[in-house]
């Protein structure tokens, strides 16, 4: 059984240990709760699904800035799941040449890349997400890429990847966002 | 006669603290805090333990609820609420309750917990239909107008990547209602209605910036019975369903309208009169038994409640 971590007035500990049994007990049963690893075919088994680019980097525009003319695409390096941050590469390119990543700010005023996590149908976000310039293995940046850390979704469901990029007044130059199922 | 309503109305305070919502979910209880007795006022410390084991989703997902079947998280909620009330006439009424929430959350290797305010809430409730003598069919109605207060950390405002300081929705928020309540010899039945405004609020946090609630409508029902064992047990059962409408939430990156909540509370309850002006219920709620269930998280909750009267 779990320890609390705290009580109130000594109750949890004297005298809910029976209930905090009973309580959490999440195999019970009930006619409304679907086990989330069942394959009765109900409950989606893939979790972590982007559009559909999850996993190989692919050249799809996931994301367009019409604005400032780039695309972008992610591959995760980690994903997250409900215990661990996860950690994903996002790379800029113009929508005709996909194979080679653009600085955004060489073709625009962005001074940086901000990355949101959102749920709509919760109305919230998540922990802030760090975005930092990838480098190479020798320490130098590497132009039109960068690494979102720290990306954890606090709760199941399906939220919204959010890419603005800003200028260094921190207006908003252009933004477009994915979906993105998490389990 | 007034043990009979001593032992009816603990569950109506027990139902108030018994479900406790989730952070990001609607979390008004049908029940505000009221005389339905005899006494002139009364006093309720209400303890609650539940854990959530299961998640609906928003109406757009289209996923049916799951249970959480990782026993590497878990996620407690805890709520100790004292509720007041008393008489200023004969039919008149006030009330407050104010809940202290503990939030515990384990996700893998993380873990937190906090203990805040929750949303305090005022009553004044009335007592529209008194039953001055018996009648076979005419029950009890009590009316009732509820304020909440925003004195609950908002899931909008949480600084705790996993959501433990959140322990109220933060909006301003009143409701109307009307309880009835009637009994036949040992059986007893009450019906409560509940019709709610949440008002629109704007957020500021370190971790999602702006952001602006907009105000949404909400009702709940509680439809419920028992039976009397003697004149000093009684036990109970309700069905409580909970809804709130789509809210639209803008921040500096998107304007989204949220899916409509809606959560079911099944409740059963046991009292017990310990003296001729105190009572001990204890209580269980399953959110998991009855749907349909959209956007909210689902918990199983058991409630220990100490109640002290004081007469006219």
């Amino acid at each position: 059984m779990k320890k609390i971590g705290f009580s109130f007035g000594g109750l949890s500990v004297a005298g809910y240990g029976l209930l905090m049994a009973l309580a959490n007990t999440a195999c019970g049963m009930s006619p409304l709760l679907h086990h989330a690893d069942s394959v009765d075919g109900v409950i989606p088994t893939q979790s972590g699904s982007a559009n559909d680019s999850v996993g190989e980097r692919t050249s799809a525009c996931e994301w367009s800035f019409p604005t400032v003319g780039l695309c972008a695409h992610h591959v995760w390096m980690k994903e997250p799941d409900r215990e661990n941050e996860g950690s994903f590469r996002l790379v800029f390119f113009k929508p005709d040449q996909p194979t080679i990543a653009v600085e955004p700010s060489s073709v625009s005023n962005t001074a940086s890349v901000f990355v949101k996590l959102w749920m709509p149908e919760m109305g919230h976000g998540s922990q802030k997400v760090v975005t930092i310039p990838a480098k190479d293995a020798q320490g130098a940046n590497l132009p039109g890429e960068y690494d979102a850390t720290e990306v954890y979704f606090v709760m199941g469901g399906t939220w919204e990847i959010h890419i603005q990029l800003k200028d260094a007044s921190g207006n908003v130059l252009d933004s477009a966002k994915i979906n993105y199922t998490a389990k | 006669m007034r043990q009979f309503f001593a032992l009816l109305i603990l569950p109506f305070i027990f139902s108030g603290n018994a479900a406790i919502a989730a952070p990001c979910c609607a979390g008004a209880s049908t029940l505000p805090s009221l005389i339905t007795g005899d006494e002139a006022q009364n006093f309720s410390a209400a303890f609650s333990y539940g854990t959530v084991v299961g998640d609906a989703f928003g109406a757009l997902d289209g996923r049916l609820p799951e249970l959480r079947d990782d026993h590497s998280n878990h996620e407690v909620r805890e709520s100790l609420t004292l509720n007041y009330a008393t008489l200023m006439t004969d039919r008149f009424q006030v009330g407050a309750s104010v809940p202290v929430v503990g939030n515990q959350i384990t996700a893998g290797s993380r873990s937190d917990s906090k203990i805040l305010l929750g949303d305090v809430s005022f009553t004044v409730g009335y007592e529209a239909l008194p039953e001055w003598e018996y009648s076979v069919w005419k029950p009890r109605i009590f009316t009732f107008f509820q304020g909440v207060l925003p004195t609950g950390k908002s899931v909008q405002v949480s600084e705790s990547p996993l959501g433990t300081d959140v322990a109220g929705l933060g909006q301003w928020q009143t409701n109307v209602g009307a309880a009835a309540i009637k009994r036949w010899s040992v059986w007893d039945a009450a019906l409560v209605v509940k019709l709610g405004r949440l008002y629109s609020q704007t957020f500021e946090s370190s971790l999602n910036g702006v952001a602006r609630v907009g105000g949404s409508w909400g009702w709940s029902a509680s439809l419920g019975g028992g039976y009397s064992f003697g004149d000093f047990f009684r036990a109970g059962a309700s069905l409580e369903p909970q809804y709130q409408s789509p809210q639209e939430v803008s921040t500096s990156v998107t304007t989204s309208m949220t899916s409509q909540k809606l959560v079911w509370n099944t409740n059963l309850t046991a009292t017990a009169l310990i003296g001729s002006d105190s009572s001990l219920v204890l209580g269980y709620s399953d959110q998991t038994l009855f749907g349909p269930a959209i956007n909210t998280t689902l918990a199983r909750t058991f409630s220990l409640s100490f109640q002290q009267r004081f007469e006219r």
